[in-house]
């Protein structure tokens, strides 16, 4: 089975747009072929046959995992004990699976490393972006004549913000893209209430409270945010969000503000409810007083247009999950001493379970059904190859080399179609 | 599994493939998105048959049907296809005797 040489022809890099293009051109000695009845030809049958046994093999597992959960789902609710979220825990019910609804209340959340306190929410979250250079990669191919593929590779670079750091040492083109080093990790810290209660008393465990997960943004204006030591240059520039310039690590505030831009402290903030007048131009940041006291200084807020972000900077932003008005509802097993622990069958099927709002047991338990259906019929549509990847339909260079109008069409066609499903 | 059942058919359109006098490509080219079609017919035939066997044990009846339907989604096409294979030999209006 000849494979097609690929031979680099020709190389082009041309950086246009300040070099955040780089676009290089190879010529592939790819002669249309005659060899090539497509599917990987005779090479794809080790791999054809290893897949279709892998399918079955998922096949036969997912409906064995649906059985198992479905009589699970099954005994769920004749072994249930139906409880009032405002009685005290009863030891009778010790080890048997139990269903709550009720309000659920903590004490609240503080963010130490920034001194953030909530009081009241079941979780905190605090998100740190990272502005960087991201690549961008694009390929297209044309044939040009019978025996060359005309191959174009496009590499874009933008700056973005971004949760995980990328790193520029991989690019094509690393020179002029370089992302420093976070001046602090980047990514999520999540905080989750451990002191989560019904109003009986009853303690509900960090593993439970985690599952709530709509999270509103937090305003930091009056938040009480303390600023690091290590990051002394680091402000409140909007309504939720801190940001960190990467060049004044370790130093003071130098890049120069934008003309007029008021800045003022907490503090300031706070006196003046609002009103406008703080200083302007560079300043210190730190309000009088609070380094000769020892304390903690706030963390000072910009007022006015945010400075435009270069790379490196760093921004945060926090969220919460407050203890939801409507209520909630809990399927778990009562431990011990009242508190909920996940509830298991003997096949080791088990149930951990709070939602948002007043629902029946019988509620939940077809919530849970409906899940366990999804989640059923991924595994078959995956086990039947019935989403197929389009490559599995994209086997025909030839036949769109011979006829590509109508070939692409066709191909496009298959490239969406999808099998039945087996039931 | 259809994906799978491709890869496999995928080396018998690619021995058609090298048939001489240029009807090798042709052949191919015909025979390329026939295959596809076999494999998805299959694949969700066997993969119903799999399923089926798997709920013998706890829903005999149910796995009954599906088996059905499974036999007849991988017998009709090819039932179809020997009706489309065998249907020149025999003239328009002839019978046989």
């Amino acid at each position: 089975m000849p494979r097609p040489v690929t031979a680099i022809v020709m190389l082009l890099l041309s950086s246009a747009c300040a070099q955040d293009l780089v676009r290089s051109v190879h010529y592939e000695y790819r002669p249309i072929a005659r060899g090539r009845g497509g599917g990987g030809g005779v090479g794809g049958v080790v791999p054809g046959v290893g897949l279709s046994v892998l399918s079955g093999v998922l096949l036969w597992w997912n409906e064995g995992r649906a059985v198992r959960e479905s009589r699970m789902l099954h005994r769920l609710l004749p072994s249930l004990v139906r409880l009032d979220a405002d009685s005290p825990p009863d030891p009778t019910h010790d080890g048997r699976l139990v269903h709550l609804s009720g309000p659920l209340r903590a004490s609240g959340l503080v963010d130490p490393e920034w001194g953030l306190q909530r009081q009241g929410v079941l979780r905190l979250r605090r998100s740190a972006e990272v502005y960087q250079w991201r690549e961008e990669r694009t390929e297209t191919s044309q044939r040009v004549s019978e025996r060359e593929v005309r191959r174009e590779v496009t590499h874009r670079y933008r700056r973005t913000w971004g949760r995980v750091p990328v790193d520029s040492s991989r690019f094509e083109a690393p020179h002029g893209h370089h992302n420093p080093e976070p001046v602090l990790p980047v990514g999520d810290t999540t905080f989750t209430a451990t002191d989560a209660a019904l109003p009986g008393g009853i303690h509900v465990p960090a593993g439970l409270v985690a599952q709530l997960s709509d999270y509103a943004a937090v305003p930091l204006a009056g938040a009480g945010l303390t600023q690091p030591k290590h990051l002394p240059s680091a402000a409140i520039t909007g309504v939720g969000t801190v940001s960190i310039p990467f060049q004044q690590r370790g130093a003071a505030l130098s890049r120069p503000l934008p003309p007029g831009s008021p800045v003022q402290t907490t503090d300031d903030v706070l006196r003046q409810s609002g009103e406008a007048g703080g200083r302007t131009g560079s300043l210190t940041l730190r309000p009088a007083g609070a380094a000769a006291s020892g304390e903690t200084p706030p963390l000072p807020v910009l007022r006015g247009p945010p400075p435009a972000p270069e790379v490196g900077d760093v921004r945060l932003r926090w969220s919460e999950v407050a203890s939801p008005a409507e209520g909630v509802s809990i399927l778990a097993r009562q431990g011990r001493r009242g508190e909920l622990l996940p509830w298991s069958d003997e096949a080791g099927r088990g149930v951990y379970r709070l939602v948002r709002g007043v629902a029946s047991a019988e509620e939940m338990v077809q919530q849970l059904r409906r899940e366990e259906r999804a989640k059923k019929w991924l595994a078959r549509a995956a086990g039947c190859g019935g989403a197929a990847p389009r490559r599995s339909c994209r086997p025909y260079p030839h036949l769109s080399d011979l006829a590509p109008r109508a070939a692409q069409a066709w191909l496009s066609d298959c490239g969406s179609s999808s099998a039945p499903p087996p039931t | 599994m259809a994906l799978g059942l491709r890869l496999i058919l995928g080396a018998a359109t690619d021995l058609i493939s090298h048939l001489p006098f240029g009807i090798g490509p042709l052949l191919a080219a015909l025979t390329g998105p026939l295959a596809t079609l076999l494999s998805i017919g299959t694949g969700a035939g066997l993969s119903a048959i799999i399923v089926a066997l798997a709920w013998v044990r706890f829903r005999p009846l149910a796995a009954a049907a599906l088996s059905a339907a499974a036999a007849a989604f991988i017998y009709v096409p090819a039932a179809l296809a020997r009706a489309h294979r065998d249907a020149p030999l025999a003239p328009r209006g002839a019978r046989a005797r």
